[in-house]
């Protein structure tokens, strides 16, 4: 693709970026105070919120990577946007959402200091902030990976250009540059990817004409528990749709952030109203594509060439830059968020928690914008780094990352449904969480298996999803146990901080 | 090939689950939408309606929620 691009889609491209960078720039001149950093000064509509959520959850390389396992797994992929997302969206509407921002805390874990203590407060942002810190290089990365192929630059390069033109807006404009760029972001992406799959049906010859050559498995959400894929429907029911997904839609900083800056309770429920009735369209749109592919190339040697292929095969001079738009749009809705949300743990958990509790709004400001120019600096040397490094590594410390999300839902479920659960029970339970999430990773890979003689524990690829059951239950049954061997939190810390 | 308690204990809970028919859990996954709705539509209006300001107009949000749920139903009780 890269030498089949015309002027008219890099101008196409320009437009956008301009556009952009414009919008992030301008909302900057408003941003005074700390709060309007962090949270958009608590004035942000349901409408760009709820697109914000979409584009957030959206990245660059999703569009690759799910049209991808569509191409191989076929629509099981979906899973992911469809009961992956939706009812946790609806259930964080009316009764999480519009309760954390009713306590006014900028972070998660904020309100559990104050449902319980510091120590859990520390052990969760940290968890967040290394997760966060890592995988901005990680998106990086995989983006230029990425954006190296469809423009012909080096890799470098594309990390420096990405991280630059990013970081410019989110610096200048935070949280709410970050929200209506996305707002941008989400449309333009909706748009790319359905001309993608508009054109690519047509050619096959209609919506009839495609589902009809598509096998009985690549046409099934629900797959059986010995399936090839790494979606069985028990992980996709009890790891995905009852834990992963509210864990991610509840518990996630970067996810959550954007609701507690809207202008009430109900424009923060009617945000994640609004995301969860798009996300009905998301899987559409970069799921069905991946289908399109596998009836169009059935003889692609990786699946991630799937969209990009059909790009090329599809659009012609003109309209590549509609969807190289689009992927942009998605590659930086995810970036600027990360980021935002990186710095606002960082100034709040640390800087005045422990730094400067006294540190006023202006001086909150100074330090949003410094931490952000300072994980930007971060992102690129953790991705230039990585470049350097086998694929896998970053892969695995991808998954690493993702295993504190079961624990942390089992106590922010603790906090915010029962009173009896105290502090200790609640840091107890989010570390022996941990040590079962990583103890089944262990004994699930191939080299300390053969250490011991044992085959691996699970039986399916990339058994993040039952990694995560276990390790919520097991933190559920020791915060319950915990929790009612130690004394009761005090009333009046309960007051406010228990949904009742 | 050592195999330990928890190799056990999984294998044991991959037979009972791979006993379920499939149709069963298409159920399992139909419901849970609407679980989630009949939840939605009892609970008390108010809760719904939210909290803005008398003078903006109030629209309640069970209905998109209601929308966005059915959808996720129909599409998980056809695919």
């Amino acid at each position: 693709m890269s030498t089949t691009l015309s002027s008219i889609d890099f101008l196409l491209l320009g437009l956008y970026l301009v556009g952009t960078m414009g919008l992030g720039l301008w909302i900057g001149r408003s941003v005074r105070t700390g709060d309007d950093f962090f949270l958009g000064g608590r004035r942000l509509p349901w409408w760009a919120i709820g697109m914000s959520l979409v584009a957030t959850d959206i990245g660059g390389t999703d569009i690759i990577g799910v049209g991808g396992a569509a191409y191989g797994h076929g629509l099981a992929v979906a899973n992911f946007e469809w009961i992956g997302c939706v009812p946790a969206m609806i259930i964080g509407a009316f009764v999480f959402i519009p309760f954390f921002w009713r306590t006014g805390v900028a972070t998660i874990p904020e309100y559990l200091e104050r449902r319980f203590d510091v120590r859990i407060r520390t052990a969760l942002s940290i968890c967040w902030q290394i997760f966060m810190a890592c995988n901005l290089g990680v998106m990086l990365l995989a983006s230029a990976r990425m954006t190296s192929v469809l423009f012909g630059w080096d890799e470098t390069s594309c990390i420096l250009v990405t991280a630059v033109l990013v970081g410019a807006y989110t610096v200048v404009g935070g949280l709410a540059a970050v929200v209506y760029t996305d707002m941008i972001q989400c449309t333009v992406m909706i748009g790319g990817c359905l001309l993608v799959l508009v054109l690519g049906v047509v050619e096959i010859g209609g919506p009839g004409e495609f589902w009809s050559r598509l096998e009985p498995e690549q046409r099934s959400l629900i797959l059986p528990i010995d399936t090839d894929t790494p979606f069985p429907w028990t992980g996709i029911f009890f790891g995905l749709a009852l834990i992963l997904s509210p864990a991610y839609w509840i518990g996630n900083q970067a996810i959550v952030q954007r609701s507690l800056g809207a202008r009430s309770a109900f424009q923060a429920q009617a945000a994640y109203i609004w995301g969860a009735v798009l996300k009905n369209l998301i899987p559409v749109i970069i799921v069905l594509p991946g289908l399109v592919a596998a009836l169009q190339f059935p003889e692609l040697a990786n699946g991630d060439q799937a969209f990009p292929q059909l790009v090329s095969h599809l659009l012609p001079a003109g309209l590549r830059g509609i969807f190289l738009a689009a992927f942009l749009a998605a590659l930086m809705s995810s970036v600027d968020s990360y980021l935002n949300s990186a710095s606002t743990l960082i100034a709040h958990d640390v800087y005045r928690r422990f730094i400067r509790p006294e540190a006023d709004p202006r001086q909150m400001l100074r330090v949003g914008r410094l931490v952000t120019v300072g994980l930007v600096i971060w992102a690129i040397a953790c991705a230039l780094v990585m470049a350097r490094l086998d694929e896998g590594i970053y892969t695995i410390f991808q998954t690493l990352m993702s295993f504190f999300q079961g624990p942390a839902f089992a106590v922010l479920l603790g906090a915010t449904l029962w009173k009896r659960a105290t502090g200790t029970g609640a840091l107890v339970a989010f570390l022996a969480g941990l040590v079962t999430t990583v103890g089944q990773f262990l004994l699930n890979n191939a080299t300390v298996c053969r250490w011991l003689g044992t085959r691996p524990l699970f039986r399916i690829q990339e058994p993040f999803l039952y990694y995560s059951i276990w390790g919520f239950l097991v933190a559920v049954v020791l915060l319950i146990v915990i929790s009612l061997s130690t004394a009761r939190e005090p009333e009046e810390k309960l007051a406010y901080t228990v949904f009742r | 090939m050592n195999t330990t308690f928890l190799h056990t204990f999984g294998d044991a809970i991959r037979e009972a689950m791979a006993l379920v028919p499939l149709s069963a859990v298409r159920g399992l996954f139909v419901a849970l939408p609407l679980v989630l709705l009949a939840w939605i539509l009892v609970r008390p209006v108010k809760s719904a309606e939210g909290d803005e300001p008398p003078e903006h107009p109030t629209v309640s949000l069970k209905i998109a929620a209601t929308f966005a749920l059915l959808l996720q139903a129909v599409i998980y009780a056809m695919l």
